[in-house]
């Protein structure tokens, strides 16, 4: 099953290998990981989407939690978060396809970045599943190459 | 007033001193130069020079073990540190306070590929408890301090300091007076309230209650505790590997260890009871056999300071997270009196069962050598173990009677602990009898520390059970691999991993190597191989009185002589093997 964990730690050199290594100590892949500043200065937050069993995922917190310069984790559930994820994407351009492309993009509230007789590089934003989405549609035409931020989420209220 | 500037180096042995500390397990290299320079001026704090950083490690880990205080090592970069691995995951996966000083190369050399550079905050993360990579002098006493702080409380365990050669030479006022703030580290110590009533009542309630002790109930200081809980609620009482001496041999209700070599009382009533109440252990597979029929009648009490223990193998009924002097403290006074005469009966007909105990043969026994250590060492003796038959044959058969008295790589299992961790604890304890209980195997995995025994007047007795093979390997594949003796034999014999059965047993079986005697010789140390048990009792004795250096006993034990009870790897409790009786 997968899982999103949100992490406040101290903003310091070592922390992100002490944090994914409890995961991938335990033999699971990460599926995204960001991190970032929060509202202060000297904490940072990360967000980890992984795949593992149920019955690890406690373990895993508990052992994330006796890190040093973890202050605080909590497990993300779907419906009590926002969580948005950036797409940037380059996209085969030929002549018979740039309409329903942009139609595309369009309809998914995407942004043409960058543009040559070739490629479009497209800008979506939004939670996971509009992201995977927008690519099933695009992909039809040619994916050139893309990149995700993983998710970046907060609890909601 | 104007702050005294001082080097990081002496930054570091100044807020050693700070932290009480008298000793220093290390062995110098490049980068540490500056910090064992420092030390070359303290003539309060001893540097005991080991013969390799593994032994270091572990003498500093033997240190805390025997004495609760915090062990400290110094090592230099790259292949020092490495060296210290095995023992920082020693020492963490039995929660023992060490404070392990890397030297590094200097932060501008860092990530370049230096000469003896290795990356050894990112290796140790996962066997450390914390580590910290020191980038500039001016963090380096709140550091060392939050270090101390963090190896002791709680969940003890082991912490790493990585201090590169720049921070060590560079000068910075000492200030050791900060209060350290450290947000994400609040071990829980007090334990909820309510769940101790929940406790009591289970308590109340059960016919069939047992104990389990476990390291945290000796690393906790709170053996008096639960002796007192037991004796006052009518408990029977088993103790893990680690737990051994929290209980004395001889309490009326204790039954021994249990798991995989326990003993066949505490390892039944485990799966008769209806109540675990589990103190400071952690359910370790060795311990618990197969989880699925692991006492499958009993409610879960576990009382720990670490979270992350509590609910990781067993289902527990009934967590509660924190310090177990601090909860026993509390919980005491709301439990009530109570008699299990009919439990505690059924316990006395379980110890009368009987196991294959093997005396009387051509060579010694283990178990002889053991009646041995017992008749001749004092009580409060310090028994150091490595790792294998002789380390479970000393916790079935030696009479631990105080906590402290047993250490012994129990989780990680770390062959080559024994000796190192022997000369710490003697360090400690001068004036006690330390005694490494060990086998031919283990002993040659740090013999090099002979030297540091030698050179600093140690007296450690070394009583090797030598039997010339590496034995719980040769056991199993005896009992498992249809008795194919692959790479176990140690003898010096050309007919490597052949099937001796077929070769035929000859002369060479007798050839051993190294001639542990001449090697005792070599290092100046005393030296004598016993056959028999006149010959134990006698070396024994003298080396008890022998308080110059240490002392080898080379018993020639049977060769192929069995631990048991046994319960097969992944295997119920229930199902004991005892051995042809």
């Amino acid at each position: 099953m997968k899982y999103t964990l949100s992490l406040i730690v101290e903003n310091r050199h070592g922390v992100l290998a002490k944090v994914s290594q409890v995961i991938t100590g335990r033999g699971y892949n990460i599926q995204s990981l960001s991190v970032g500043p929060s509202e202060h200065t000297d904490t940072s937050r990360m967000i980890i989407v992984f795949d593992c069993d149920e019955r690890i995922v406690e373990q895993v917190i508990k052992q994330m939690n006796k890190l040093v310069d973890v202050i605080k984790i909590s497990l993300i559930s779907c419906d009590e978060k926002v969580e948005r994820e950036l797409l940037l994407i380059r996209i085969m351009r030929k002549k018979e396809n740039d309409e329903a492309i942009t139609r595309t993009i369009k309809i998914f509230r995407g942004k043409i970045v960058d543009m040559t007789p070739k490629s479009f590089v497209v800008e979506v934003t939004g939670n996971v599943r509009k992201i995977d989405a927008f690519i099933e549609n695009i992909r039809p035409y040619g994916i050139q190459e893309l990149m995700r931020t993983g998710p970046l989420a907060l609890p909601r209220g | 007033m104007e702050k005294e500037m001082m080097l990081g180096a002496e930054i570091i042995v100044e807020s050693l001193r700070r932290e009480g500390v008298n000793v220093i397990f290390g062995y110098p290299g490049g980068q540490a130069i500056p910090i064992f320079d420092a030390l070359y001026a303290a003539k309060d704090i001893k540097v005991i020079l080991t013969r390799h950083e593994q032994g270091a490690v572990h003498a500093a880990d033997g240190y805390a073990r025997a004495t609760g205080k915090p062990g400290v090592c110094l090592v230099t970069s790259g292949p020092g540190a490495t060296n210290a691995v095995t023992g920082l995951a020693t020492a963490n996966f039995d929660s023992a306070p060490v404070i392990c000083i890397c030297g590094q190369v200097p932060t501008s050399m860092i990530g370049i590929d230096a000469f003896q550079e290795a990356d050894i905050t990112g290796i140790s993360n996962s066997i450390t408890k914390h580590n910290y990579l020191v980038h500039h002098v001016s963090e380096l006493a709140e550091t060392i301090k939050k270090s101390f702080y963090i190896a002791k409380t709680g969940r003890p365990g082991p912490v790493l300091i990585d201090v590169p050669k720049d921070v060590s030479m560079s000068k910075y006022h000492f200030d050791y007076d900060m209060d350290i703030v450290l947000r994400g580290y609040k071990p829980h110590i007090e334990g909820n309230v309510n769940q101790f009533k929940r406790v009591a009542q289970l308590i109340e309630e059960s016919q069939r209650p047992l104990m389990i002790v476990g390291g945290g109930v000796i690393l906790s200081g709170s053996h008096e505790l639960a002796r007192e809980f037991s004796k006052k609620c009518d408990i029977p009482v088993t103790a893990t590997l680690n737990g051994l001496g929290a209980f004395a041999f001889d309490d009326p209700l204790f039954l021994g260890m249990h798991g995989m070599h326990g003993s066949i009382a505490a390892n039944r009533m485990i799966q008769e009871a209806d109540l675990l109440i589990a103190l400071g252990s952690r359910f370790d597979d060795r311990a618990t056999g197969k989880l699925a029929t692991f006492a499958s009648h009993a409610k879960i009490i576990h009382v720990d300071v670490d979270t992350a223990s509590i609910g990781k193998n067993v289902v527990v009924d009934v967590p509660v997270v924190g310090d177990l002097k601090n909860v026993l403290e509390k919980l005491l006074p709301l439990v009530k009196p109570a008699k299990h005469t009919e439990w505690t009966s059924r316990a006395t007909e379980l110890k009368k069962q009987t196991y294959c105990i093997e005396r009387g043969k051509s060579r010694l026994t283990a178990v002889e050598v053991l009646d041995a250590c017992n008749e001749i060492l004092p009580d409060d003796s310090i028994i150091a173990t490595d790792v294998g038959q002789h380390q479970m044959w000393t916790a079935i058969h030696y009479k631990f009677r105080y906590p402290r008295t047993m250490i012994t790589s129990g989780g990680l299992g770390t062959m080559g602990f024994g000796f190192p961790a022997a000369l710490g604890a003697q360090f400690g304890f001068k004036d006690k009898v330390v005694a490494c209980i060990t086998g031919d195997g283990s002993f040659q995995m740090n013999i090099q520390e002979l030297a540091t025994a030698v050179i600093e007047g140690l007296p450690v007795i070394i009583i090797i059970m030598n039997n010339g093979y590496l034995g719980m390997v040769r056991q199993w594949q005896e009992l498992f691999n249809s008795s194919r003796y692959s790479s176990t034999c140690l003898m010096n014999c050309p007919h490597r991993n052949a099937d001796c059965n077929k070769v035929g047993h000859g002369d060479d079986c007798n050839k051993f190597i190294p001639d542990f005697i001449k090697v005792a010789e070599a290092y100046n140390a005393t030296g004598f191989r016993v056959t028999n048990k006149e010959e134990l009792n006698e070396a024994l004795k003298k080396a008890v009185e022998h308080r110059s250096g240490p002392v080898i006993i080379d018993a020639i034990t049977e060769r192929e002589e069995n631990v048991w009870p046994m319960v097969p790897a992944g295997a119920s409790l229930d199902e004991i093997m005892r051995g042809e009786i």
